[in-house]
């Protein structure tokens, strides 16, 4: 294992208690999810796009992260444009039993943010995509 | 909790871990942010300037030292205090949040999501 994704494992054990909850956005891969990484995180946010290859490399996250018995592992589906997209990653999830806890709308608001270097949430906080991931704050608040 | 966001490079997963702690935050609950990827954006998502983005000291991954415990098992262990930690490394964004980025590996792989 690199030492920079030990690094980051170890930092969020040293860190906990630190905040109420830490929120780690971790390396593009699978190579940093060892063996030791349930015991550093509670739960695990799978993001996937409504195109092959995207699902399978987060049924592959999440195969990997039930062997690690991450209490908390959830697909994220993102830029959903059509009942089409929505439907194929709602069946692909299905069929390797990944839950989804919520479906983010593509939204050009996020482009638009983007473009004018402000936070999304500050661009425009009623914006759909928004919307979407504030089901997910909803859902950690009601775990405390 | 702690949360993870993972994902492709692109697919969102910053912009997901970023207004998610915002949130979080914004209910009064004290946020932790770690950009473990080694890009800025989870800067810009929470809501710090481009220009103080820029600014951020990143975390060499020497912060954390392999050491034996009394056990003779191998701890990771932080080479300086937390206070010092936020000190020499912590940004601030808004909602009271607190941002560490980790240093970035040489080999430059990295994702953009």
């Amino acid at each position: 294992m690199c030492a920079s994704h030990r690094a980051v494992r170890g930092l969020i054990v040293e860190l906990t208690g630190y905040g109420k909850h830490t929120v780690t956005d971790m390396e593009a891969g699978l190579e940093h999810l060892k063996r030791g990484t349930a015991k550093n995180v509670d739960m695990m946010l799978i993001v996937v796009e409504p195109y092959y290859r995207s699902l399978e490399a987060g049924m592959r996250t999440f195969k990997l992260a039930t062997e690690l018995k991450i209490p908390h592992l959830y697909a994220v589906s993102n830029k959903v444009r059509t009942d089409a997209d929505r439907e194929a990653i709602e069946t692909f999830c299905k069929q390797h039993s990944m839950p989804i806890i919520t479906t983010i709308p593509y939204d050009e608001n996020l482009i638009e943010s983007e473009r004018k270097a402000i936070a999304p949430i500050d661009f425009n906080p009623a914006a759909p995509s928004m919307q979407a991931i504030g089901q997910i704050a909803d859902w950690i608040l009601t775990k405390g | 909790m702690r949360i993870a966001t993972v994902g492709k490079g692109g697919s969102g997963k910053t912009t997901l871990a970023g207004t998610l702690a915002r949130m979080l935050a914004s209910r009064q609950e004290k946020i932790l942010a770690i950009d473990g990827d080694p890009n800025p954006n989870l800067a810009l998502t929470l809501g710090i300037s481009r220009e103080d983005a820029g600014n951020i000291n990143f975390i060499p991954h020497t912060v954390m030292k392999l050491e034996e415990d009394e056990a003779g098992e191998r701890v990771l262990k932080m080479t300086l205090s937390q206070s010092d930690l936020f000190q020499q490394y912590g940004s601030k964004a808004p909602d009271n949040i607190d941002l560490i980025v980790m240093g970035h590996p040489a080999d430059g792989t990295a994702g953009s999501g």
